[in-house]
């Protein structure tokens, strides 16, 4: 076993000044030395399945891929990720790894817990970068069976390879024109670039899963209709992507984002690169992001990085109720953003004119007994309201899931927050054939989770299909 | 990819693109409309669906030039194709058993409310037909019209043909001449000013006006909120509640601002 050095090997990032200058992924990835280095620090714990990988919900092969690293055995690393994970490049820069994987190290308790998730990425990265794919993952009979999975998010995309590799034959029904979901419109392509899903997705077509865009289940074609047409089984992830508003006055003027909205015509449809680009979008010099969850933080990222003068994130809470992972507000403070905390939005005041945007009333908020969520409950402080002037504000409080699938789909259950009601192992819903999994059962999660679903739903499928 | 079979020029600056999209043929209503992107540096944008064949697999969308979309679309000749079109989206339009509909028309709003209006004539009302334009070179499928028509009142700004006027000011007349018929509901299809105006017509008539919104779209099924106006005091989304609203109740000078939201060559920052 190897001696434990306890300190992590540090990552290359670019500098705040600069990385604010452009959309180019900022924290840059080890070195084929720095990751060998790291990989092994790795102490091979054989309880590792009680510790690291009890800590990532997919339980990935974590020592394994440390050895091979360690080793320099890259088509083993390749292969020990893809035997757990469908997505592994974008998990390596996404997940939340110190409440996941790295919180669970045992390094992490006597120095800084392995850097999972750099390593990961590594290995992923250096695979695509060798154009091919890690075979020899277990492949199930041809089964002859059909299954349309609604919807291209990590859920539907990693239900939908693990069904092809079981032996089915299996279609990605998906309302956009571009496959991965919030990967693909939402998180930014400063974390997460574009190509690395694009990868993604190219493999999953290598193994023979056909994508059909511009299908809004429930509009386009209903959920009934794929079960009458062939389709022996339907999976279900389309995800939590409604925004949820403030409901308060003038929350319609222009200037006036859903974040969903505002990520997506700049991560999906470009619009920093207008007029190259035909998607548009107007930012003045002054910017709220209300909200301080991880969306709010990719905002009000975003949001420098084109250029506003002023970028404030607004949220009712302390610092301590944030969402957001702690990392990921640093880099915002790193680049700029300023933090109003205890500050809830009464209104928007509109110019003269026409109508856009002018202002924001707050109210100060003091934090009162814990609620439901055991987070302290914020109270507002009558006689404390103020104005703020501002060109945009761009909303992140929320997301929900939507009803054209449930309202469209007979007999299935839904609950009060709109979500689907499935079974919390298998996903399966009380529709017979009809499965369902990642945000639209959970509400807004994680990818990995998202994964977890897809891939559970997957082995119940095949189980279903085959008895 | 979706093939283009025709691009027809209906009347200066309006146009009528067919495409081959078997999905959404096989789906489509009156009243629903589509989003498209033309190619892979272009934006999602919506128009309103105007006919379909779902034997051929083909439906028809109209579209005024304005900007670089539909600038794009405008040159599309046959064979050439779009890259992405999805739908049908939208509830279609209600087509309850009236006795007397005023299909209300305007400019390329003449051809979006055809479909809505030959499905009414399709349940047995009796549908009277206002169509305006500018000039009478904006008066197109009068034949078509008529074909479904009790009665067709054409009117042009400029009096060129048919009668001088706007439609709601003609629509103001023959409400308050006393050998016009009450109409059970009056459907609209034309600029937002035009709508609003019509709604002022009818509101203090107490005749219930369906409006139909095209405020931005992004795509078309929930996930944007950049297509909410307010209804009756709601916030509703155009694409999953709409695009039909009841025209008494929504709330025209917000719309009109959120249709500045982006207005042509706007620069960024
Ligand atoms: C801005 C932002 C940043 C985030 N950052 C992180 C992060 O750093 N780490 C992390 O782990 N998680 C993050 N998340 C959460 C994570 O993205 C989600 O939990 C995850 O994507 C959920 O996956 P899903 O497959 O359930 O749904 P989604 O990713 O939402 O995918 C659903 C798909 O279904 C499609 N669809 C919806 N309705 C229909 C329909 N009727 N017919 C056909 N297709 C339909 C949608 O277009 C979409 O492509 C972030 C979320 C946001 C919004
Ligand atoms: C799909 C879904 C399913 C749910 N399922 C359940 C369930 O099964 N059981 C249950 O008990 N609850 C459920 N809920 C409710 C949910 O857990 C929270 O109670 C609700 O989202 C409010 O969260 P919060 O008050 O803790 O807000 P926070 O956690 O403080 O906020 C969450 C996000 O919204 C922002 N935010 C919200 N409101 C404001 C505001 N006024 N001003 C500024 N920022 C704001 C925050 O900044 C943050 O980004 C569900 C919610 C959803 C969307
Ligand atoms: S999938 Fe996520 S949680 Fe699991 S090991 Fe990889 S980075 Fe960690
Ligand atoms: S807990 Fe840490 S040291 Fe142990 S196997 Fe997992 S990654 Fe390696
Ligand atoms: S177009 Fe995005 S919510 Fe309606």
């Amino acid at each position: 076993m190897a001696k434990l050095n306890p300190n992590r090997v540090p990552v290359a990032a670019r500098a705040p000044a600069l990385r604010v200058k452009d959309f180019d992924e900022y924290i840059l990835g080890y070195t084929e030395d720095e990751v060998r280095a790291e990989a092994s620090r790795c102490l091979q714990c054989p309880n590792a399945l009680e510790l690291c990988r009890r800590g990532c919900p997919i339980a990935n092969e974590i020592p394994g891929f440390m050895k091979a690293v360690a080793e320099g055995n890259w088509e083993e690393a390749a292969l020990k990720v893809h035997l757990r994970n469908n997505l592994g490049a974008v998990c390596g820069r996404v997940c939340d790894q110190s409440r996941q994987c790295e919180g669970s190290c045992v390094v992490g308790k006597r120095g800084t817990p392995l850097a999972i998730g750099l390593v990961e990425r590594y290995i992923m990265d250096w695979e695509r970068a060798q154009g091919r794919r890690a075979h020899g993952v277990p492949q199930g009979m041809p089964s002859n069976k059909r299954v349309a999975v609604v919807g291209a998010g990590p859920a539907g995309l990693a239900a939908a390879s693990d069904l092809a590799r079981l032996g089915h034959q299996v279609t990605v029904f998906e309302a956009l024109h571009v496959a991965g979901g919030v990967m693909a419109y939402g998180i930014p392509q400063f974390r997460l670039p574009r190509l690395v899903v694009e990868a993604e997705v190219g493999y999953m077509r290598s193994l023979g899963v056909e994508f059909c865009y511009d299908t809004v289940v429930g509009q386009t074609i209903a959920v009934d209709e794929l079960l009458a047409g062939g389709y022996h089984v339907v999976f279900l992830g389309v995800g939590a992507g409604v925004p949820v508003f403030l409901g308060v006055p003038g929350e319609t003027l222009s200037g006036i984002y859903s974040a969903n909205e505002f990520l997506a015509r700049i991560t999906m449809m470009q619009a920093h690169r207008y007029p190259e680009y035909d998607t548009s979008i107007y930012m003045g010099k002054k910017v709220a992001v209300i909200g301080a969850g991880n969306t709010a933080i990719d905002a009000a990222q975003t949001a420098l990085r084109l250029g506003v003068g002023e970028v404030s994130i607004v949220y009712r809470r302390s610092a301590e109720e944030m969402p957001a992972r702690k990392e990921e507000a640093e880099r915002a403070v790193e680049e700029g953003v300023n933090f109003h905390w205890l500050t809830n939005p009464l209104r928007f005041l509109g110019d003269d004119h026409h109508g856009r945007l002018a202002a924001m009333e707050c109210i100060q908020m003091a934090l009162g007994e814990p609620d439901q969520s055991g987070r302290r409950r914020p109270v507002p402080q009558p006689g404390s309201e103020f104005v703020m002037p501002l060109d945009n504000a761009i909303l992140a409080v929320s997301t929900i899931p939507g009803f054209l699938v449930p309202r469209t789909t007979g007999g299935l259950q839904v609950t009060r927050w709109g979500t689907i009601v499935a079974h919390g192992e298998t996903g399966a819903t009380d529709r017979r054939g009809v499965w369902a999994g990642g945000d639209v059962v959970s509400g807004p999660d994680t990818v990995v989770r998202a994964i977890r679903a897809g891939k559970r739903a997957a082995q119940d499928i095949d189980a279903y299909l085959r008895s | 990819m979706y093939r283009v079979v025709s691009n027809q020029l209906l009347a200066p600056g309006i146009r009528l693109l067919t495409v081959i999209a078997p999905q959404v043929a096989a789906k489509a209503q009156p009243g629903q409309f589509i989003i498209l992107r033309v190619d892979e540096k272009g934006e999602r944008a919506s128009f309103p669906l105007v006919d379909w064949d779902r034997s051929q697999g083909t439906v028809s969308f109209s579209f005024q030039e304005r900007d670089r979309t539909t600038a794009k679309l405008a040159a599309l000749t046959p064979g050439a194709s779009v890259l992405n079109l999805m739908g049908p989206l939208g509830h279609p339009s209600a087509i309850g058993q009236h006795g007397q509909v005023l299909a209300v028309a305007e400019g390329m709003g003449i051809a979006t409310l055809f479909g809505v209006a030959r499905a009414f004539r399709e349940v047995g009302s009796q549908v009277v037909a206002l169509l305006g334009a500018a000039h009478d070179d904006g008066l197109f499928w009068q034949g078509r019209w008529q074909a479904i028509s009790h009665q067709l009142v054409p009117v042009t700004e400029n009096g060129s043909s048919g009668r001088q006027g706007s439609v709601a000011q003609e629509l103001g007349k023959m409400l308050s001449s006393p050998e016009a018929g009450r109409p059970d509901v009056v459907v609209v299809r034309g600029s937002t000013p035009t709508m609003a105006e019509v709604c002022e017509v009818t509101r203090p008539l107490g005749i219930k006006t369906v409006v139909s919104i095209h405020s931005l779209m992004f795509d078309g099924f929930g996930i944007c909120g950049g297509c909410r106006i307010t209804v009756d005091g709601a916030v509703r989304l155009v694409c999953l509640d709409g695009p039909d609203f009841d025209g008494h109740k929504v709330d025209w000078e917000e719309i009109r601002r959120r249709e500045m939201a982006y207005p042509p060559g706007l620069p960024m920052s």
